[in-house]
């Protein structure tokens, strides 16, 4: 991979294409690992579709508060340069040396001057643009902000509904704007990049309603999209986060959601399965009625595919705990009545034919690349599938058809966040493959001056008071404010600013911090979570210490809040003045700590997605240790003879062994287990045991990361008769019989014997009939998850037997067939074909007996509305899928969780998907939770991208705002310990001789969150810039 | 392993003596921990390693100056191959030993944990006058205590004490609802405990009848009179000004905090200089009001500690006895600390496996104080 031989030179910088989630990770992956990134976005501002959405599936998570800390750190990363309002025209080149031309639309504002105070927001008289951001269910002015947390924050204006551009008059936000930001005159601009590498995350679309006529959107106004309703739910949406309906402001007691709209319908050309709107659709249900219980959601679905983790957990309890209905049955038509506006749903389910009114109906559309990114691949010159989607392989998900182009999220198929974020990494590895010896070719150095020592120095605090135009201004007295910090004990300078971030401000900050000889800076502004870190450089830019500096927020937490009280807010302003500044008078210049990191990776288990993330390590340029307990390379896909996409499964993993054997900077160990791991992110030291030819070998090595690929396994059932019967038999070994049945007879190797249960005389004649049971020990009690890869799996062996017998009856006997994404193709044809599923429910389950040696299975049609008998020559039991065994030891020593199900737990969800809570350690493949060849691959490639973001550093720099222990008060009672999500706090003896035991903690690990201090009993625990004494010397203020 | 053992002579407290005896002279045990009267007849603790000794251990002494576990604290932070401590402890007591081990400042290997009933004690200043002469006290009052018999004189915490029966033992020494002038119950939960049975003559046989309904008599009548005393300590302190005028009389001595149990740290941070200010900082406050209390800071004290000790507070009120001010801490830590374990689903020193609530959290705790 990447080794295309190229005269120009190549360059270390990385186009990537569409700022949604996934644009944003890989662009943070490729900047922390010592790449240039341009992100490109067309719209005014980066965040995509998952800036739209309220909450999130199955953590309920607000989508904005885990997205904005991604959106704000790509926007402030040295390494990334943000370019909204941008297209690609095209790419020429090759991977290493690609030219990419961009047209830059003009957004006639300033970003360099714009301080996104919004003062020109409320001053445009054009306000009656419907906002697209909202779908169109509120309105918005010709010069606005795409929603109120946009990266980059500035405004941009609309010039088709300009008053300015369309008829010469008004200019009113010009008027408005005190930083002189606004620029009628700004042109559109053609540029050209020089980048190595392309990774493409334009995304998609929701499906457009009118694939749907029948449902009336944009006819009957309550029945609206699942991503207007997102808006409707958001407390940042048109309606403040009210429920209600467009069409009177009411709020709703039903509500219906209509699912695979645009999805799993042929007769719009829209085959496949969106993959994702089951859940989200399942979780609007849940948070509308966490809004009020007065609601009553209907979820009207096909089959609910909640194959996730977690997914079937949370789907129970929206049913169970927030009386969701689910009700099985497609809906054909919607009809309102014209004065209530009311709808009216007919429908027929298992229990009879139905007709139902309801209050508001939304409309699950599926995902849908719209024609603009099909034009996109066009001009990037790659391969598109039928449907419009990106074409990869699954065994190089994130494989373009163009060399040096990768691509990530929706825009390849329909996927969720997660899997869009793990596609993302992934990418961000792809495209480092190409440019390992580029790494650091074209980063930022950050110039920051030698530090001066202020210890001994008396206090000298300097107060910068911002009016933020008019935001605090207009409100808050800021000179009077100003006055006031005069006045404060060891302030010797103060002064007001329009703004206090504009870049001018910086450096008059700086200047006055020079003149001034400051040595404490105290800026009263906004809020420290989007500007401390600006603030902190500027004056690490002046030689100080970043960690002597105190805001205070007298703009969100006063001017905003006391709007019609000025006197009360400037009182409050002065206040908040005075705290920071008793603050800033003890603080302490922090010290960086620095660690070394050993640039290789451990990876546990060889199969498919540990060869892929030692590959993908090893591509990147760092050594990486394989180790796996077997006596060969390939783990569970050895069993695999082919995909349902028909790949040679064995083959493939061939070659994929052969490169990780010829790999130079791969080391192997086989039958090798982990004995012992030490240490921490960068410095891992691990002990490995090898048994061989009788003899115990132990080996020590030393690494910066891990990535845990321990994989699965196959559960062997119990239940329905297994054991008892040759002919009753798993779903794998059915496929191992069809492979040997399609092998030619001279190749059969004599004596290579397959299970004994299995009927070896089988010839495709004798297979006449063969049922298969879905669900055998998956979404039972016992472990309720689904093992989501079942449902194919059976599809693919129906499929396979109607091709070696096309007379041949196959039943399925399944709960919700989960051929989730382009797979769904698949579940088409075998339908086609005359594959018959019956559908069976917990309640219903088929009954299996054996008579003469053979099965006969019972189970109650649903469609006959009767029971029915059959006596197939095989059973298949879709057993699933049971997490690895010695995980809760492996769990142990890297001192990392598993949930409930006994699989690895991941950081977060959806944008933590590779990583673990505890730095430095990553998962991939089946270890995670149940998944395929191309979503374990991506995995695999996203860990190793991940682990780069440590790997590609020489040191890492711990943060200074960690955890200090005074030992003398430390009792060692080890409650610190149990408190620390990190592992970061250790009771060790500190003095041999003494035995003395205290806490102590790991600075590389600390990330300072402070749960230890609070609860250190012995108040021995303190955390740096927010010592406890600080804190009531701030209070202490406040009541003076 | 469980059943009665005989008592000699009707004196349930040599028969206990002389298990001691046997335990020290086979080296099962090295020292016992346990109660004993001073030469003047004062209630005291004695650790007892010579058999002949033994005479000093009143086993049964119904008295209480000190939380024992305030002394393990103090003697087996660290675990000694050569020492094997018996601790003789009453239910409290033994619980405080559980908690201090959770938060590792016991360490359990070399101790066994003895215990024996308590369904109640005198405070140990003045217990000489209550005694008097009689040399049989001790076993008259297991007599009249093996049925429930409540004793107003009893210190305020034993009145409110629902657990007559150590929790956590090794072994336990029984006598509510049994005829201690003739039998006592003899329980041993671990195979340590087991191992000091080895030659002991018993009577196995389940718990009798009896003793398991006047233990459940003597925990609910305590219960009701729990929530009788704390119904009148909240009309005493419920409410920012009440609370004020509770502790108004404190004298900040921090006696309470030195003699609790499971009050575990090295050095108060009460005790340290973070509180000392400058006589201008002190002045400077009560410019602010005019006048302020002095000692300061005695509320945020109790507060504090309070807050400290709510989870892990086995309510034995030894607080409350060293309170020269008698200030009703008894009442109030059974109240705060009842309530607060209680939203944990937690009793202190109830098991060494359950984990300590603050370490530890449950996905569908606090649901009402969350979100909505």
């Amino acid at each position: 991979m990447g080794q295309t031989k190229t005269s120009t030179p190549k360059v270390g910088a990385v186009l990537v294409v569409g700022g949604g989630i996934g644009g944003v990770q890989s662009a943070l992956d490729l900047a922390d690992s010592g790449y240039k990134v341009y992100l490109v976005d067309r719209a005014p501002a980066i965040g995509g579709i998952m800036a739209m959405l309220d909450k999130t599936f199955p953590t309920n998570d607000c989508s904005m508060c885990i997205l904005s800390p991604k959106l704000v750190a790509a926007g402030r990363h040295k390494d990334i340069e943000l370019m909204t309002l941008t297209e690609v025209l095209g790419v020429e080149g090759e991977p290493g040396a690609f030219k990419v031309r961009l047209k830059r639309h003009a957004r006639s504002v300033d970003l360099s001057k714009c301080t996104g105070c919004g003062d020109c927001l409320t001053k445009c008289p054009v306000r009656d643009l419907p906002n697209e951001f909202e779908g169109g269910l509120s309105n918005r002015r010709a010069i606005y902000r795409l929603y109120a947390q946009a990266v980059p924050n500035a405004p941009t204006i609309d010039r088709a509904h300009c008053l300015k551009f369309q008829k010469d008059k008004c200019g009113a936000c010009q008027k408005a704007c005190k930083a002189g930001a606004i620029d009628y005159t700004q042109q559109d601009e053609e540029i050209v990049i020089d980048v190595g590498s392309v990774v493409v995350t334009a995304g998609s679309k929701v499906a457009p309603t009118s694939l749907r006529p029948e449902y009336g959107h944009g006819r009957y106004p309550n029945v609206v999209s699942s991503l207007e309703f997102e808006r409707i739910l958001s407390a940042s949406g048109p309606y403040s986060g009210h429920v209600q309906r467009p069409s009177d402001g009411k709020a709703p007691k039903k509500v219906a959601w209509l699912q695979c709209v645009g999805s799993r319908d042929d007769s719009v050309e829209r085959g496949y399965c969106s993959a994702m709107c089951c859940m989200y659709a399942v979780k609007e249900a849940v948070i509308t009625r966490e809004h009020s219980s007065e609601v009553e959601p209907t979820v009207f679905y096909m089959d609910m595919r909640s194959y996730g983790k977690d997914f079937d957990k949370y789907v129970d309890r929206a049913e169970q705990q927030y009386g969701v209905r689910l009700v099985r049955a497609r809906v054909p038509e919607i009809r309102e009545d014209p004065d209530t506006h009311n709808l009216t749903l007919r429908y027929a389910s298992d229990a009879g034919s139905f007709t139902e009114e309801f209050d508001m109906v939304v409309l699950s559309c599926g995902f849908v690349p719209p024609p603009e990114l099909v034009d996109l691949g066009k001009r990037l010159d790659f391969e598109l599938n039928r449907y419009g989607f990106a074409a990869t392989d699954a065994w190089a998900p994130t494989q373009t058809s163009r060399a040096g182009v990768s691509v990530a999220g929706s825009f390849s198929q329909p996927m969720a966040i997660p899997e869009t974020v793990t596609g993302a990494s992934g990418a961000a590895a792809a495209a480092e493959e190409i440019l390992a010896a580029e790494r650091g070719s074209m980063v930022k150095e950050s110039s920051v001056p030698t530090e001066n020592d202020v210890r001994g120095e008396a206090p000298r605090i300097g107060v910068f008071v911002c009016h933020c135009g008019i935001n605090i201004g207009g409100v808050v007295r800021v000179p009077e404010v100003v006055e006031f910090a005069r006045t404060l004990p060891h302030v010797v300078y103060a002064e007001e600013n329009l703004y206090s971030c504009s870049g001018d401000t910086q450096d008059k900050i700086k200047d006055r911090i020079r003149e001034h000889r400051l040595n404490r800076v105290v800026v009263a502004s906004c809020s420290p979570r989007t500007h401390e870190p600006l603030f902190q450089s500027t004056v690490a830019e002046a030689g100080l210490n970043p960690h002597l500096f105190a805001m205070a927020n007298i703009r969100d937490q006063c001017s905003w809040v006391h709007m019609k009280e000025p006197d009360k807010a400037t009182a409050k302003a002065k206040d908040l003045v005075k705290m920071a500044a008793a603050r800033a008078l003890r603080l302490k210049a922090l010290p960086k700590v620095k660690l070394p990191v050993t640039k290789a990776g451990l990876v546990v288990g060889g199969g498919i997605a540990g060869m892929t993330a030692a590959l993908a390590l090893a591509g990147e340029g760092f050594d990486a240790f394989l180790v796996e307990r077997d006596k060969e390379l390939g783990g569970n896909a050895r069993d695999i003879p082919k995909t349902v996409e028909g790949d040679d499964v064995r083959k493939r993993l061939k070659d994929l062994a052969d490169k990780v054997s010829a790999h130079p900077r791969i080391r192997t160990f086989f039958n090798t287990r982990i004995k012992a791991i030490d240490g921490f992110v960068g410095n891992y030291q691990t002990t490995l045991q090898s048994e061989g030819g009788g003899e115990r070998k132990e080996e020590s090595l030393k690494h910066g990361v891990v990535v845990v690929a321990t994989g699965a396994q196959y559960r062997t059932p119990t239940e329905y008769g297994y054991g008892q019967s040759p002919s009753i038999v798993t779903q794998k070994e059915l496929e191992e019989m069809l492979e040997e049945i399609k092998r030619p007879r001279d190749r059969a190797k004599p004596g290579q014997a397959l299970d004994p249960l299995i009927p070896r005389s089988l010839d495709p004649s004798s297979v006449g009939s063969v049922v298969m049971i879905q669900c055998v020990g998956s979404r039972d009690e016992e472990r309720p998850y689904c093992s989501r890869i079942c449902c194919t799996e059976a599809v693919k062996n129906a499929l396979a037997i109607k091709e070696l017998n096309p007379d041949a009856d196959v039943y399925v006997l399944y709960r919700d067939i989960r051929t989730y994404g382009m797979r769904e193709e698949y579940y088409r044809q075998a339908r086609q074909k005359g594959v018959v599923f019956i559908r069976y429910s917990p309640q219903t389950r088929p009954d299996v007996r054996i008579v003469d040696g053979k099965p006969v299975v019972a189970v109650n049609d649903p469609i006959l509305g009767r029971a029915i008998e059959l006596q197939p020559d095989i059973l298949a039991l879709s057993s699933g899928i049971v997490p690895q065994s010695g995980s809760e030891e492996l769990a142990q020593m890297l001192k990392v969780p598993l949930n409930s199900d006994g699989f690895f737990l991941e950081a977060h969800m959806k944008l933590r998907p590779v990583d673990f809570a505890t730095e430095g350690v990553f998962m991939a493949g089946l270890c995670h939770f149940p998944k395929f060849i191309d979503e374990a691959t991506a995995q695999a490639q996203a860990a190793a991208s991940r682990a780069a973001t440590v790997l590609s550093r020489d040191t890492l720099e711990a943060e200074a705002t960690v955890a200090n222990v005074d030992p003398t008060r430390c009792s060692a009672c080890h409650m610190c310990e149990g408190l620390c999500a990190y592992h970061a706090i250790e009771v060790k003896t500190i003095n041999e001789r003494t035995g003395k035991q205290a806490a102590v903690v790991n600075e590389a690990l600390c990330k300072g969150c402070g749960a230890c201090a609070a609860n250190c009993r012995s108040l021995a625990i303190d955390i740096c810039g927010f010592q406890a004494e600080n804190i009531g010397r701030e209070i202490a203020a406040l009541l003076d | 392993m469980k059943g009665t053992l005989k008592v000699d002579g009707k004196n349930p407290e040599a028969t206990i003596r002389s298990l001691f005896a046997r335990w020290l002279k086979e080296s099962k045990l090295s020292a016992v921990l346990a109660p004993a009267y001073s030469t003047a007849g004062t209630a005291t603790v004695a650790l007892v390693s010579d058999p002949e000794k033994l005479s000093e251990a009143a086993p049964l002494l119904p008295a209480m100056g000190v939380n024992s576990a305030s002394i393990v604290a103090e003697i087996a932070r660290e675990a000694s191959p050569n020492a094997k401590v018996g601790l003789f402890l009453r239910p409290c007591e033994l619980r405080a030993v559980v908690e201090l081990m959770k938060l590792k400042q016991v360490a359990p290997e070399s101790l066994l944990l003895i215990g024996v009933d308590c369904p109640g004690t005198y405070k140990a200043a003045g217990f000489r006058n209550v005694r008097g002469k009689d040399a049989d006290f001790d076993n008259r009052h297991v007599r009249e205590q093996s049925g429930y018999a409540e004793n107003v004189n009893f210190r305020t915490a034993c009145q409110m004490c629902e657990y007559p029966k150590p929790l956590v033992f090794d072994l336990n020494v029984g006598f509510v609802g049994m005829d201690p002038d003739k039998e006592l119950w003899i329980e041993a939960a671990t195979d340590k405990g087991k191992a000091l049975l080895e030659g002991v003559e018993l009577d196995a046989q389940d718990e009798p009848q009896k003793r398991k309904q006047a233990l459940e008599k003597l925990s609910a009548a305590r219960k009701a009179r729990t929530a009788a005393r704390i119904e009148e300590l909240d009309k005493a302190m419920m409410g920012p000004e009440k609370l004020v005028e509770y502790f108004a009389d404190c004298l900040n001595c921090h006696n309470c905090m030195k003699v609790c149990p499971v009050c575990y740290c090295r050095e108060c941070f009460f005790d340290s200089d973070t509180f000392q200010r400058d006589i201008a900082e002190h002045v400077r406050v009560s410019l602010r009001k005019g006048a302020t209390r002095m000692p300061s800071e005695t509320l945020l004290f109790h507060l504090t500690r309070m807050n400290h000790m709510m989870a892990s507070c086995v309510q034995c009120g030894i607080c409350e006895d060293s309170c020269p001010v008698t200030i009703g801490l008894a009442t109030l830590f059974k109240k705060v600390s009842q309530n607060a374990q209680k939203e944990f689903d937690y009793v202190s020193g109830r098991s060494l496996d359950e984990p300590l609530p603050l370490v530890t959290f449950r996905e569908s705790e606090f649901l009402k104080i969350g979100e909505g």
